[in-house]
């Protein structure tokens, strides 16, 4: 027969195990196939919220090439100023493959003093050219300098406000240089025609702002040409910018662009960038990526190899008589493994047909998590479908070839009495549990689990720092899972066994035989509990370490921020003459105009002068840059947030003894610990004068009694982590005080403050945004829980945790399902002859169908049951582990497991509805077969 | 006449030839068929047992059969491969119903009973051994007679009866082995003694020899005669081995549906 022929007709034939295995084989190259567009999206997407961050935080343009120098000697030109320039900037596109968004250049002569016709002489300004600025302005007063020379060489010009306050020009006034003149020895003359703004202050045009262009008169192109040809000009600098675009960098050019700005950088001492730290902070940040990636998806892969293996093997089991008889047909080894080369080609070439869009789809889905099996409908543009994909696809396709094959071999090799051996063998002990094997594994998983907890600290700093993880430290969970499995089993087994003891010689018909079912029924029910209790327990374990991961992180914004919403307003410094001696100082603004935000979106609000720069010190020892909080004691504790539990006594019996004892402090335990003090002794504490110049003093100490000693206050951060001046990755200790605003402002005088607010419940961050535009208010810093807590949840990282979470979950939990049902459905069809015997023999429907579900009850309940406490033992044990990837290095909040009881709850329901479908399958299909049929009597008669 | 036996739990205490379930219908229980000049344990008259076939005439494997079967002795089917002997056997063990014709078992119509009644009747009163799977794979030796007898409702001591059935087979030694660990003809033997462990009324065995080479399958007869003696049983086989005719006490010869053929042996028991 045509192998293509016999190969179709042999996975007609079973239909629906062959059909499950397309599933699990499609699922694993769908997902190994969604890996490559899912992690080149999520670095997209990583290197894309790198850039617009620092747009939001610096406002400046994200990824600009820069070159600044001067050209000077003779034959020196305005060509050929422009000709470098442009060699520079064919030399960086060459090497660029990232579009430009645009170019700017700034060419300018040295400044030199001034002759006004009006105003003070001897004012500093250079005379400066943007090419194409004219498109980019608008005229404010006046006119643009493209009007023509006047006759006697006077260059129209014009400046910005900025200039015009500072030097006092006025428009219409002539300025002569008189640095500058041409051959005849007429110095070069300039008028102000016009004062200009950017047209539009979002044009990236204006990558640096026309108002840093300070004390700089703006002529034109052919204006500049001839000054510089027709004067005395010796030198003239330039700048040129290159705005790439920065939409288009992804994270597949990362390494390129950071390895031709390091050459560049090498070769040109003038070139400059400023992005450089973003990509290598983004480098540092791939290969956590590259690690979560690896964390997450390989107990997927390990569960879908096993899920294929199982159905595989059963296929295999059902087909020994049919290899034997290729055998007995004169089929050569090599043959019947070629008809199953060739079955599992054809089973993997359609499992990739369909794995590729589904891992598209699944990688869409994945992107689009907003938490734990929450998916939000948002863009998803920056996940697109890459070439690696296919890659990607057609070697897991290969490896599930091998996967199916391989165990092939053994079949085609043994003759049917080997087979019936190995058949008899397979119901016997497993060596799992004739050795103890499980035992052995789930002892050497907590071992690991024991070791790698005592080397957290390397491992912290490995995560810190980028490097690779020991991959063990990881797949101990999924060996951990699968020694409960096997360990499940072997307990499922004494369990049933002592239950069928108990009433060993009462039991009924129906239920002596689901016991002995149970019991007997070896390698297939072995293989069931294992994968069961498997499945089951990665489900919880991914969904209690997604929350835990999630809950804690946002826990830790709350803590580190403090309260809902910290606002630090800017504070002009002011100053003022005493005794011929500037005397330097803060002027405060007006609190009262916040007023009106209590009005409307915030609920409370306290003023806390926070100083990071503050020298502690006590019985002769003292500590730089720890932190002070200055606090009005019962507006904070309205205000602020704090977690119950961190601290041994409520956080207000501290604002409470801070209350009652003006000059007290508070202070951190590590401080504490660090000076030796306890409560009632003496520390103090210094501040510096950041104003201070001259004969100012440069700051002011003053002295404080402990009168409480706190593990954790809102906003304090007891552990800081960073490179230290060898360069070596280590903890710092952060140390903290807190004394009472009043007594603070008493001794430092006022000092910029932060403002704490606590917003009401519909109170939300944009109407503080919308407030302190309207009112005019410049804000140093605005930050808001909410805002960042909505920035972690859309980072890159949190979004592949979350979606890859529960993907996996969704996974394990649809595998969990079809494993059960074909379980079921093929153990059922390989019984039918079993129930024609126990129907001729009297036993009723009822019966056989109590039968059935006492074997349910028995087996796969306990299995389930097995399974969730494996889950909430796995989490619990793991979770930690896991998390540290996420949440590395100490923290004043200790790691709280989270478990999610609706989530376990969801679970168990779906392992009951399972059995239940089971159930209501084996009926119809009970109904279904022949009871003659099946007792076969006498078939040839 | 009709006379009530009483019954609890589908355990009859009465003494055991007058085992039954529900009402006996002593009227019809006695008829003489040449030697045997015994009660008839089952009549079977005008039995029509016809299959559809899609796109075709109903196949009638069994074309309105008058058959009796003699209490207490062996009764052979004997016919070629598809003649209707599995399906004669099957309705006269009530795992069929004839499409037309009348089975009464102890005078009871089999073919008015409720299919309850029928499962009752095949627990309680029937012994099967089948030709092929006849035990249970999970269960060793022992636990598939004792499957049988708590099926039955057996009332005395289990091990003592599963003990005593396995040694009239010659199985006591290898009570806790699975029938994979058995030859097929020990597994042929375990299946009598559990089909005979309950004390049924009747055995139906179809071609319990089948499977056999020919010297197990003469054992299995013999084997069959014994219980016939000690067990006071009724026994139904079908086969086509025309070497255990003479073992049977009365050979029905059947073909293409119809009983072509009678023969009574004298087999002193």
């Amino acid at each position: 027969m045509d192998m293509r022929l016999l190969v179709i007709r042999k996975l007609q034939n079973k239909k629906i195990l062959n059909g499950c295995l397309l599933l699990g084989i499609t699922l694993f190259i769908a997902i190994a196939a969604c890996t490559p567009m899912f992690k080149q999206g999520s670095l997209n997407m990583l290197i894309r919220s790198k850039f617009e961050k620092k747009i939001e935080t610096q406002n400046v343009y994200p990824a600009v090439l820069s070159r600044s120098a001067a050209v000077e000697g003779e034959g020196l030109s305005y060509p050929a100023v422009a000709e470098k320039m442009e060699d520079y900037l064919k030399t960086w596109k060459s090497y660029m493959e990232i579009p430009q968004k645009d170019v700017q250049k700034h060419i300018w002569l040295k400044g030199s003093n001034i002759k006004r016709q009006y105003g003070t002489n001897d004012d500093w300004t250079a005379i400066g050219c943007i090419p194409d600025m004219e498109e980019h302005i608008k005229i404010l007063s006046g006119e643009s300098f493209d009007g023509k020379t006047e006759d006697n060489r006077v260059y129209p010009c014009v400046m910005t406000e900025k200039t015009m306050d500072s030097i006092g020009l006025v428009v219409g006034e002539e300025i002569e240089f008189t640095g500058i003149a041409d051959e005849q020895g007429n110095a070069l003359k300039l008028r102000v025609v016009g004062i200009f703004d950017e047209k539009d202050n979002v044009d990236v045009f204006w990558h640096v702002n026309a108002d840093e262009y300070d004390r700089q008169l703006f002529v034109s192109e052919d204006a500049l040409r001839e000054m510089i040809e027709h004067y005395s000009v010796e030198e003239v600098d330039y700048e040129e910018y290159l705005l790439l675009d920065y939409k288009k960098i992804y994270g597949k050019n990362v390494s390129d662009l950071a390895y031709y700005l390091q050459q560049f950088h090498e070769k040109d001492d003038k070139f400059a960038d400023n992005f450089s730290d973003l990509l290598a902070d983004y480098s540092r940040d791939k290969k956590f990526v590259d690690t979560i990636f690896w964390v997450l998806e390989l107990p997927v892969f390990v569960l879908l190899l096993a899920f294929i293996y199982m159905v595989s093997s059963q296929i295999l089991d059902m087909e020994t008589g049919e290899i034997a008889m290729f055998g007995s047909r004169g089929f050569s080894q090599n043959q019947i493994m070629a008809v199953y080369l060739w079955q599992s080609g054809v089973l993997a070439g359609i499992g990739v047909a369909l794995g590729l869009p589904l891992g598209y789809v699944l990688c869409k889905t994945a992107a689009s998590a907003d938490g734990f099996l929450k998916f939000a409908m948002k863009s998803t543009a920056v996940y697109r479908p890459v070439a690696g994909m296919v890659l990607y696809a057609l070697g897991a396709a290969a490896l599930v070839v091998a996967f199916l094959t391989i165990p092939a071999a053994r079949y085609a090799k043994a003759s049917i009495v080997e087979q019936k051996r190995k058949t008899d063998q397979k119901d016997k002990d497993s060596p799992f549990e004739k050795y103890f094997i499980d035992v052995v594994m789930l002892l050497l998983s907590l071992y690991l689990l024991y070791n790698y907890s005592r080397q957290k600290p390397l491992l912290t700093a490995q995560v810190m720092t980028g490097e690779k993880l020991d991959p063990m430290v990881f797949l101990n969970v999924s060996l951990f899972l699968f020694a409960c499995g096997q360990l499940g089993h072997r307990l499922l087994k004494y369990l049933v066994r002592f239950i069928y003891s108990l009433g060993k010689k009462k039991w009924k018909p129906n239920i002596y035989a689901a016991f002995l079912q149970i019991i007997r029924s070896g390698a297939r029910q072995r293989f069931l509990s294992v994968f069961l209790i498997f499945t089951i327990a990665m489900g919880i374990f991914n969904a209690n370490a997604a929350g835990t991961i999630n809950e804690n992180n946002e826990q830790r914004i709350r803590y580190r921020v403090g309260a809902d919403v910290v606002l630090s307003e800017h504070w002009a410094p002011q100053s003022y003459m005493r005794d011929f001696q500037v005397i330097h100082y803060y002027e405060e603004p007006d609190y009262q105009r916040y007023a009106g935000l209590q009005k409307a979106s915030v609920s409370r609000m306290t003023r806390v002068v926070r100083d990071d720069e503050v020298r502690l010190s006590a019985g002769g020892n003292s500590l730089s840059d720890c932190s002070m909080l200055a606090v009005q004691t019962k507006e904070f504790g309205e205000t602020a947030r704090l977690q119950e539990g961190l601290n041994e006594t409520h956080w207000y019996y501290f604002l409470n003894a801070l209350a009652k004892n003006g000059s007290g402090i508070l202070i951190s335990r590590n401080t504490a610990e660090k000076f030796g003090l306890k409560e009632g002794d003496q520390m103090r504490y210094t501040r510096l004068n950041k104003l201070a110049s001259g004969e100012e003093k440069q700051e002011i100490t003053c002295t404080g009694t402990v009168c409480g000693i706190f593990d954790a206050w809102p906003g304090y951060e007891q552990y800081a982590y960073g490179y230290n001046e060898d360069g070596e990755w280590e903890e710092k200790q952060q140390y903290m005080i807190v004394v009472n605003y009043a007594y603070a402002l008493n001794v430092f005088g006022p000092t910029p403050y932060q403002i704490w607010m606590d917003l009401k419940p519909e109170g939300t961050v944009s109407e503080i945004e919308d407030f302190l535009s309207v009112e005019e208010i410049t804000a140093d810093s605005l930050v808001s829980t909410q805002k960042e807590l909505e920035e972690t949840r859309n980072s890159a990282i949190v979004q592949i945790t979350n979606g890859l979470f529960s993907l996996s979950f969704l996974v394990s939990i649809l595998l969990c399902m079809v494993g059960f049902l074909i379980y079921w459905i093929t153990s059922m069809k390989q019984r039918e002859l079993l129930f024609g015997i126990y129907r001729a023999m009297g036993m009723s429907m009822g019966e056989v169908n109590r039968m059935l579900f006492a074997e349910q009850i028995l087996s796969s309940l306990p299995a389930g049951i097995f399974g969730g406490a494996a889950g909430i033992l796995t989490s619990l044990l793991y979770t930690r582990l896991l998390a540290l990837v996420y949440l590395p290095g100490n923290h004043n909040i200790p790691l709280n497991i989270y478990m999610d009881g609706a989530d376990m709850g969801r679970l168990m329901l779906l392992v009951l509805g399972m059995i239940g479908i089971c159930l209501v399958i084996l009926r119809r299909q009970m109904k279904g077969s022949d009871m003659l049929q099946a007792i076969k009597l006498g078939e040839d008669s | 006449m009709r006379k009530e036996i009483s019954q609890a739990e589908g355990v009859i205490q009465n003494d055991n030839l007058m085992r039954t379930v529900g009402i006996i219908q002593e009227d019809s229980l006695i008829q003489t068929v040449g030697i045997i000049q015994e009660e008839n344990l089952i009549q079977a008259e005008g039995v029509v047992r016809s299959f559809p076939v899609p796109g075709a005439e109903d196949f009638r494997a069994l074309k309105g059969m008058d058959i009796t079967i003699p209490r207490g002795r062996l009764t052979m089917l004997k016919g070629r491969s598809g003649s209707g002997k599995t399906t004669l056997l099957n309705i006269l063990s009530a795992l069929d119903l004839p499409n037309e014709g009348r089975v009464s078992f102890e005078g009871r119509i089999i073919n008015e009973m409720s299919e309850g009644e029928r499962e009752e009747l095949r627990r309680y009163q029937m012994g099967f051994v089948f030709q092929s799977v006849a035990l249970i794979p999970i269960m060793s030796a022992y636990e598939n007679v004792d499957f049988g007898l708590r099926l039955s409702g057996y009332p005395e001591n289990h091990g003592e009866r599963i003990r005593e059935v396995l040694s009239l087979v010659g199985l006591e030694e290898r009570m806790a082995h699975l029938p994979r660990q058995m030859s097929g003809g020990e597994q042929q033997r375990v299946a009598i003694a559990r089909a005979i462990a309950h004390k049924p009324r009747i055995i139906f065995a179809d071609e319990p020899t089948g499977a056999l080479d020919t010297a197990t399958g003469l054992a299995v007869v013999k084997l069959f005669r014994t219980l016939l003696e000690k067990q006071e049983v009724t026994i139904v086989m079908s086969t086509h081995d025309p070497n255990l005719m003479e073992l049977g006490d009365l050979v029905y010869e059947i073909e293409d549906g119809e009983i072509v053929g009678r023969e009574e042996h004298f087999n002193p028991l």
